[in-house]
């Protein structure tokens, strides 16, 4: 599904964060907002998925399913990890959580809850979340924060996986999160 | 092995405990050595037991009791409804919290002086102890619902929760912690408040009505035996709500990802 960003302003308060902003990704395309921290990265994929609105111009996303991983990993701290990535399942189907929870490497760690897995780990459960969740379209945001290089590879295999052939949007300060993933980069500057 | 000792070294802790303060207890009435004033543990321990076998103590402590618990219940739900209520709508809040600050600033006393005028001695307890409880559990529900992690109803947004999931999977655990503790301090309350009132306007049938005799006859053994009796059901209450909680939460825990889908 492809997602347009038509003339885009917006602000938090008296901040301006996007001016006449203009994005387009085309369905099947993985793209990279590659970006010092505060630049606005985390305002745009806030814009595409729907929780904020823009002041100015128009967002569409065509009606597609939109997945995402969170700059934190937003789990329910009361939940396990399997319970945490079979919660967005409409069936509650635990079979899918279960094969995301195997493909992440955290097959053993289903009982835990988010305080007695490390930071990394409690990253894969994100990651697992969004993809079992599936969808048009998958807005990373910082997905590999806290996961070593050989991880970032095989996470990066199974996002490819399950959304190679649909829209990918990747925000990061590192470039090399971009590289992994195969993605476009677009060196964003916000407004400054 | 340490699980299997610990919960005996609790008890043996509170045994301990418990007989300290007895002893502090015997010799404070050894020291004031007058039984009217002071009467010591045994002399209390063998009127409680007196009283235990009479109908008289278990029908005055079935009717307080339920009395209160009535009072409590009603106050945990309206306590509920009026937190949910306020917090989704702000004129509700404007309106209402002029209410809270009265109930919470008015002294028990006042009010239960002023509730005889209108209400009946057997219901008045109810009332009272339901007013003492409702501002706790209002305020707790209210302030939870404020805390309620964003960052977890920005989750729930992106992933097309139904109201039904947010409200079970998200509001309900956020705000069971402190409602738990809030019921858990609104039991105590409703038990003073409740045989306070009782004490004042005497119903019936009702331990407040006999630790009031026992003070105007002077049985000021049967003023600490009824206290007790009190505090022992007070205790049981407590026990039982925690007791119930745990059983309630590590159920949810268990079966988390299975409750309203």
């Amino acid at each position: 599904m492809p997602i347009d960003l038509n003339n885009i302003s917006f602000s938090y308060g008296n901040k301006q964060i996007l001016k006449d902003f203009n994005l387009s990704v085309k369905r099947g395309e993985c793209i990279c907002l590659l970006g010092v921290s505060g630049c606005g990265k985390t305002t745009t994929i806030r814009l595409i998925a729907g929780l904020e609105t823009p002041q100015m111009g128009t967002i569409d996303t065509h009606k597609g399913k939109i997945s995402m991983v969170f700059q934190e990993d937003r789990l329910l701290p009361w939940a396990t990890a399997l319970q945490n990535i079979s919660l967005p399942l409409t069936d509650n189907d635990k079979s899918i959580a279960k094969k995301m929870l195997e493909q992440v490497g955290l097959s053993d760690s289903s009982d835990l809850l988010p305080e007695e897995m490390s930071g990394g780990m409690c990253r894969r459960v994100a990651i697992a979340r969004s993809l079992a969740f599936g969808g048009d379209v998958l807005l990373l945001d910082e997905p590999f924060n806290g996961i070593d290089t050989a991880n970032k590879r095989s996470l990066a295999k199974l996002i490819l996986e399950y959304f190679g052939d649909k829209t990918i949007v990747l925000i990061t300060h590192i470039a090399e999160d971009a590289q992994i993933l195969g993605a476009k980069t677009i060196d964003f500057k916000g407004i400054n | 092995m340490t699980t299997s000792t610990t919960p005996i070294k609790k008890f043996i802790k509170v045994v301990c405990v418990l007989c300290f303060w007895v002893l502090v207890w015997q010799v404070i009435s050894m020291a004031v050595g007058i039984e009217l004033l002071v009467p010591s543990p045994l002399v209390t321990f063998q009127t409680w037991l007196g009283l235990v076998v009479t109908e008289k103590f278990w029908i005055s402590a079935i009717y307080s009791l339920l009395r209160i618990l009535l009072g409590f219940l009603s106050a945990v739900v309206l306590g509920c409804v009026l937190g949910f209520a306020t917090y989704r709508f702000s004129i509700l809040k404007t309106l209402l919290s002029p209410i809270l600050h009265i109930i919470s600033a008015v002294p028990v006393v006042s009010f239960i002086i002023l509730a005889l005028v209108w209400i009946k001695t057997d219901t008045l307890p109810i009332f009272i102890s339901f007013l003492m409880v409702l501002p706790i559990i209002w305020q707790t529900v209210f302030g939870a619902l404020s805390q309620i992690d964003k960052n977890l109803l920005e989750m729930a947004q992106v992933y097309k929760f139904k109201k039904s999931k947010v409200f079970f999977k998200i509001v309900i655990p956020s705000i069971m912690p402190p409602f738990i503790t809030s019921c858990i301090t609104g039991l105590g309350f409703s038990w003073k408040s409740g045989i306070a009132a009782e004490v004042i306007c005497l119903p019936q049938i009702a331990i407040g009505k006999q630790l009031f005799n026992a003070k105007v006859y002077l049985e000021t053994a049967q003023v600490f035996a009824w206290t007790i009796t009190i505090i022992i059901l007070s205790v049981l209450f407590e026990t039982v709500l925690k007791f119930a909680i745990k059983k309630y939460t590590t159920a949810y825990r268990k079966d988390g990802a299975n409750i309203a889908d």
